[in-house]
C-alpha cells in the first residue's frame, strides 16, 4: 500500500516535471515572438582571405538588410544559406554580380528581406585560397527559436535528469 | 601447394595494381596531351598569385610553394592556329589580350579554359590579368611573340613600370602623409599603370585615350598652380575636418573650384570607372581604374593624392625603385 | 558495466548465429583483404593526385576523399555502428602485415613443439619475419597517440587544404606503419602509435558493435586457445589482445583473425545499444577524451566559426606569420592541455569533496567524471562533421570524376558546381546530436558515479560538478552551433 502510494507519487512528480519542462521550452521560444517594427538596415559587407566583415549580422524577422559588397585582395563569393542569393565580388569594384532566381544581374546593392529566423551562415562562393571552404559569417534572424529551445533542453535534460534519479533510483547500490 | 600459387598469385596482383594505380593515371593524362598537342600547338598557361604570373610552367600540388615560376612568353606563328589552355593555381584570374583580339576570360580554380588563336601579323602583344587576384595583380601582365617563323627573335620585350611593386617597403611609422602617399602609390600598384612619378604613358588598348593618364599635372587639374598652393590645400586636409563641410579657405586662391575638384577626383579614385572602348566594336580596354574606396579609407587615399600634388618638388621621400627581394626572373623591369 | 560479458546477455543480437552467411563471408582468409586492398590501391592513386595533381585543395581528390568523405564516414556512421571497423580496412599497416608475415593471404602456422627452428621469431604457433619486439610497458598505452594527434591537430589547418601536406602525411603514415611492423611485433603501430586508433579506441566504447567471445564456459574448456596463439586458419591476435577474455571494444580494430581462428567457432560479433561501454580505465583514455573535446571545441570556433583572423592564424603555410601561429598553437595546448583537463577533474574533484569519501580515490572520481566525454565528444564530432559534408559534399562528386584536376570527366560530374545541400538545417542536425550526446554522457557518468560512490545521494554530490559543466559545455556548442 505504501510501496504504492510512494509509486504513484513518483509518477506524478516525473509527469509533473515534464510538463513543466515542456512548458519552460515553449514559454522561453514564445517570448520576444511579439510584434516589433521591422527596421531597415544598411550592411557593407567586406570579403578577404579569410573573413566576412561584419563577421555576425543580427536582425529581427521582417528587417529588411541593404547589402553593399566590397573585396579587398581577390574575388569572393556571398552565398547566403537557405536564402536564393549567391553574390560574386570582384575586388576593386562597387558592382556586384547578384544571382537570384536563377538570373544573374550587376548591382551596386542587394536588398533583402530577413523573412525566416535562425542561423544562416553565408559563405564564399568562388574559390579564394587555402581556407575557402572555411570562410564563413552568420547572420542570425532573431527571434532565435532553436537556440533558445536547445539551450533550455540542455538546461532541461541537467535538472531533468538529476531529478529522474533523486525519485526513481533507490537509495542504494543495486545488489 | 596450391596455396603458395594462390598465395603468389594475390601477391603479383597486388603488386600490378599498385604500381598501376599511380602508373596508369600518368600514362592516361601524358597520352591525353600528346594527343592534344599533334594536332594544334598548344600552350598551358597557369595563373599564380603569389607572384603575380601567368606560367607556362607546371603547377602541381607538390611545386605550387614555388615563389619563381617563370612568366610566360608564348611564341606564336603567324596565320598558325594555337590552343591556349588557362587554368589558374589559387584564385579567379583573367586573361586578356586585346591585341590579339582576346577579350577578357575569366579563369577559376578547377575549370581548364581554352581559347584558339589565330595571329594575323607579327609583333610583341601585351596581355593582361583583368580580375584582381591579390596584391601583386597589376604586375600581372606580360607579352605574346608572334613571329613569321616561329621563333622569337631575342629582342626584349617593352618595359613596363613597377616591378614587384607590392613588396615596396612601408616607411616608418612617423612619416609624414606624403611619405605615405608614396609608398601607397607604389605598392598598391598605381605605379604599374600610371607610371612612375605619375609619368603615364602606359598603353591601354581601345581605350579612349589609348594610354593611361598621367598625373604628373594633377596639381594643375586640380587647379593649384603653385607649389604654395598645393601645400595650403594639404593643410586643411590635415586640420581633420572632412573637406566638404569647409565652406572657404582664404589661404587657397579659387578654393570653391578647387573643393569640388579635389572631391571629384577623390570620388574617382574611390568608385574607379571603367574605361570606355574607342571603338565599340573592338576589344575591351584591359587596364580599368579600380574601385580603391574598398580597400583604402579615405585618408590613404588623400594621402595619395598629398603624394600627386607635390610631385617634382623633390619632398618626397625617397621610395625604392629598385626591384624588391624576391626578384623574378624574366620579369619585366 | 560492459557488454556483453563472454556470456551473451539479454541485450545483445549475435550477428554470426543470426546471418550464418555472414559468418561465412567472415571466416574466408580474403575477408576483410577484399576491401582492404582496393582501399590501398585508392590510396596510392590519392597520395600521387596530392603530389603531382591540381594544388587547388578543393578540387584535389586527396584533399577532398579523405577530409569530406572519409571522415564523416569514419566518425558519422563507421565509429558509432561498426566501432574499430576502418581498423579492419585501413590500407596503411597492410604493407606493413604483408612483410612481417611473409603471407598476403595464407598463414604461417610453425607448431612449436616441433622445435624452434627456422627463420624469424615464433608468437604463439605463427611465424614473423621482423624483429618483433614488444613496445615498452610504459608506452603501452594512449599517451603517444594523444601527443601525435595533439600534434596534427595544431597543423590541422594546412593538413586539410594543401593537398601536398595531405600527401606526405598518409605517405608518412604508411612509411611509419611499415617501419614499425619491421621492428615490433604485429600491430604495435596500429594499437600504441596511430593519431586515428587513437581516438577510434575511445569513442569506439559508445559503438553498437562487439566482437565478443559467446560462451565463456567454451574459452575455459578450450585447450588451443587459437585466438591467442595462432593455428593454421590463422594469426593470433594481431592487436594483444586475448580475444576470449576481451571486454571492451577499445583495443579490437575488427580483423577477424580471431573469428577465423577459433575451434569452436565461439567469436561473434553483437549488435548492443548504443553507449554500453562507459568504464575509461587509465588517465590516459582519460585524457584523450579531454583532448578530443578540446579539439572539437578549438575546430568548430576556427572553422565553423566566422572569425576570420584565428583562421588566417591557424593558415601558417600561406601567411607565413609565425608569430600569430605560435598565439594559435599556445591557445590551442592550453585549452587542450590545461583549461579542459583542468575544468573536468576541478569537478571531480570538487564531487568528491562534495560527498564527503575520501576513501574513494581520486583518480577513480576523476575517471568516472570524464566517462561523460565518451558520448558527449563521439556526438559533438559528428555534429562538427556536419556542415563539412552538407555544404562542401558537392566538392566529392566533382573530384571523383577528375581526382587530380587535370579535366577529366570519368563519371560525368566533374563539372557539379559547388552545390551546398540544405545547409540551413545543420544548426538543426547539430543541435539534435548534442543533446543527445548530453543525455548519453549524463547517463554514463550518473551510472559510473553511482558504482564509485554507491549510495545514491553520496553519487548525486559527486556527479553533480561534472553534470552542471557538461550542461555548461553543451551550453557552449549550442551557442556556437546555432545561436
Amino acid at each position: 500500500m505504501q510501496a504504492q502510494a510512494g509509486e504513484s507519487r513518483r509518477r506524478g512528480a516525473i509527469w509533473g516535471m515534464g510538463a513543466l519542462g515542456i512548458l519552460a521550452i515553449i514559454g522561453i521560444g514564445a517570448a520576444g515572438a511579439g510584434t516589433h517594427a521591422p527596421r531597415e538596415h544598411e550592411i557593407r559587407v567586406t570579403a578577404g582571405r579569410y573573413f566576412f566583415e561584419p563577421a555576425v549580422i543580427r536582425v529581427q524577422r521582417g528587417d529588411t538588410l541593404m547589402l553593399r559588397f566590397a573585396a579587398t585582395d581577390v574575388v569572393h563569393g556571398f552565398y547566403l544559406e537557405g536564402h536564393d542569393l549567391d553574390v560574386t565580388i570582384p575586388p576593386l569594384s562597387r558592382q556586384v554580380e547578384a544571382k537570384r532566381a536563377g538570373a544573374t544581374e550587376l548591382v551596386e546593392e542587394v536588398v533583402l528581406v530577413a523573412e525566416r529566423s535562425g542561423k544562416f551562415r553565408y559563405r564564399c562562393s568562388k574559390p579564394c585560397g587555402a581556407m575557402h571552404p572555411f570562410m564563413v559569417g552568420e547572420l542570425v534572424v532573431g527571434p532565435n527559436h532553436l537556440f533558445r529551445a536547445s539551450a533550455a533542453s540542455a538546461i532541461g535534460l541537467l535538472l531533468g535528469g538529476l531529478a529522474w534519479v533523486r525519485l526513481r533510483s533507490p537509495e542504494e547500490r543495486p545488489g | 601447394m596450391r596455396k603458395s600459387i594462390l598465395e603468389s598469385l594475390t601477391a603479383g596482383a597486388i603488386a600490378i595494381a599498385l604500381v598501376a594505380a599511380v602508373a596508369v593515371p600518368l600514362q592516361v593524362e601524358a597520352s591525353r596531351r600528346h594527343s592534344r598537342a599533334r594536332g594544334i600547338s598548344t600552350i598551358e598557361l597557369t595563373g599564380v598569385m603569389g607572384q603575380g604570373v601567368w606560367t607556362d610552367e607546371a603547377v602541381t600540388a607538390g611545386t605550387s610553394w614555388r615563389r619563381n615560376f617563370r612568366r610566360a612568353t608564348p611564341v606564336l606563328r603567324v596565320g598558325q592556329t594555337t590552343r591556349l589552355r588557362l587554368a589558374s593555381a589559387d584564385v579567379a584570374h583573367a586573361f586578356s589580350a586585346p591585341d590579339l583580339g582576346i577579350d577578357p576570360i575569366e579563369v577559376y580554380p578547377g575549370k581548364t579554359v581554352e581559347i584558339l588563336v589565330t595571329p594575323r601579323e607579327a609583333g610583341k602583344f601585351e596581355y593582361y590579368c583583368t580580375t584582381v587576384c591579390g596584391e601583386p595583380h597589376f604586375g600581372m601582365r606580360g607579352f605574346v611573340e608572334v613571329a613569321p617563323s616561329g621563333a622569337p627573335d631575342g629582342s626584349p620585350p617593352p618595359q613596363r613600370p613597377g616591378a614587384n611593386y607590392w613588396l615596396t617597403p612601408e616607411p616608418a611609422p612617423g612619416a609624414d602623409g606624403v611619405a605615405r602617399g608614396a609608398w601607397l602609390y607604389r605598392q598598391q600598384g598605381c605605379v604599374t599603370c600610371h607610371g612612375d612619378a605619375g609619368a603615364g604613358g602606359v598603353p591601354n588598348p581601345n581605350s579612349m585615350n589609348a594610354t593611361v593618364p598621367e598625373l604628373a599635372d594633377l596639381g594643375r587639374r586640380t587647379f593649384l598652380f603653385t607649389a604654395a598652393d598645393a601645400d595650403a590645400l594639404l593643410a586643411v586636409l590635415a586640420s581633420g575636418q572632412p573637406l566638404q563641410g569647409v565652406s572657404e579657405a582664404p589661404a587657397v586662391p579659387l578654393f570653391p573650384v578647387v573643393k569640388r575638384q579635389y572631391l571629384a577626383t577623390r570620388e574617382l579614385v574611390r568608385d574607379g570607372r571603367r574605361s570606355s572602348r574607342l571603338d565599340v566594336e573592338g576589344p575591351r580596354p584591359p587596364l580599368d581604374m579600380p574601385a580603391w574606396g574598398a580597400r583604402l579609407s579615405t585618408d590613404e587615399i588623400d594621402a595619395i593624392l598629398a603624394y600627386l600634388l607635390t610631385l617634382g618638388r623633390g619632398n618626397t621621400a625617397t621610395v625604392a625603385t629598385t626591384p624588391g627581394p624576391h626578384s623574378v626572373e624574366g620579369d619585366i623591369p | 558495466m560492459n557488454a556483453p560479458a563472454p556470456c551473451a546477455t539479454t541485450r545483445t543480437v549475435d550477428l554470426l548465429a543470426r546471418w550464418p552467411r555472414f559468418a561465412w563471408l567472415l571466416r574466408r582468409r580474403w575477408f576483410p583483404l577484399v576491401v582492404a586492398v582496393p582501399l590501398l590501391v585508392l590510396t596510392a592513386t590519392f597520395v600521387s593526385a596530392g603530389l603531382v595533381g591540381t594544388p587547388v585543395g578543393n578540387r584535389n581528390g586527396l584533399v577532398v576523399f579523405v577530409w569530406i568523405l572519409w571522415w564523416f564516414l569514419l566518425i558519422a556512421v563507421l565509429v558509432p555502428f561498426a566501432a574499430r571497423s576502418w581498423c579492419g580496412v585501413c590500407p596503411v599497416p597492410l604493407l606493413g602485415d604483408w612483410l612481417q608475415r611473409r603471407r598476403v593471404l595464407g598463414v604461417t602456422f610453425a607448431d612449436p613443439r616441433q622445435g624452434k627452428e627456422g627463420p624469424g621469431t615464433q608468437i604463439g604457433r605463427n611465424r614473423y619475419r621482423g624483429a618483433s619486439r614488444r613496445w615498452p610497458r610504459r608506452l603501452s598505452n594512449l599517451w603517444l597517440q594523444n601527443l601525435g594527434f595533439l600534434l596534427l591537430a595544431t597543423f590541422s589547418v594546412v593538413l586539410l587544404t594543401s593537398p601536398l601536406a595531405s600527401a606526405l602525411a598518409v605517405g608518412g603514415m604508411v612509411a611509419a606503419a611499415t617501419g614499425v611492423a619491421l621492428l615490433y611485433r604485429q600491430r604495435t603501430f596500429c594499437r600504441f602509435l596511430c593519431p586515428v586508433g587513437g581516438f577510434l579506441s575511445l569513442y569506439s566504447m559508445s559503438s553498437t558493435l562487439a566482437l565478443r567471445a559467446r560462451s565463456s564456459s567454451v574459452c575455459g574448456d578450450c585447450k588451443e586457445k587459437s585466438c591467442l596463439a595462432g593455428s593454421e586458419q590463422g594469426w593470433g591476435c594481431p592487436w594483444l589482445e586475448y580475444p576470449s577474455r576481451m571486454a571492451r571494444n577499445n583495443a579490437c580494430g575488427l580483423c577477424l583473425e580471431c573469428v577465423k581462428t577459433c575451434p569452436h567457432g565461439n567469436m561473434s560479433l553483437f549488435v548492443r545499444p548504443p553507449f554500453a561501454e562507459r568504464r575509461l580505465e587509465g588517465l590516459d583514455e582519460a585524457f584523450k577524451a579531454f583532448l578530443m573535446l578540446a579539439l572539437a571545441i578549438a575546430y568548430s570556433v576556427v572553422y565553423l566559426g566566422p572569425w576570420g583572423g584565428l583562421k588566417a592564424a591557424a593558415n601558417v603555410a600561406e601567411a607565413v606569420d609565425w608569430r600569430a601561429f605560435g598565439l594559435y598553437a599556445g591557445g590551442l595546448w592550453a585549452l587542450a592541455l590545461g583549461v579542459v583537463p583542468g575544468l573536468y577533474l576541478a569537478a571531480a574533484w570538487l564531487g568528491r569533496r562534495l560527498a564527503r569519501t575520501p576513501q574513494v580515490p581520486a583518480r577513480a572520481a576523476a575517471l568516472a567524471g570524464a566517462s561523460t566525454l565518451v558520448p558527449f565528444g563521439l556526438l559533438v564530432w559528428i555534429a562538427f562533421s556536419v556542415p563539412l559534408v552538407l555544404a562542401n559534399g558537392s566538392y566529392v562528386l566533382a573530384a571523383g570524376s577528375d581526382p587530380f584536376g587535370w579535366g577529366w570527366n570519368l563519371f560525368g560530374t566533374a563539372a557539379i558546381p559547388w552545390t551546398p545541400v540544405v545547409p540551413h538545417w545543420t544548426p538543426w542536425f547539430q543541435a539534435g546530436l548534442l543533446l543527445v550526446g548530453q543525455g548519453a554522457g549524463l547517463r554514463a557518468g550518473w551510472l559510473e558515479n553511482r558504482e564509485l560512490y554507491g549510495g545514491r545521494r553520496r553519487a548525486l554530490l559527486g556527479f553533480a560538478p561534472t553534470a552542471v559543466l557538461l550542461a555548461a559545455t553543451a551550453l557552449l556548442l549550442l551557442a556556437l552551433y546555432t545561436g
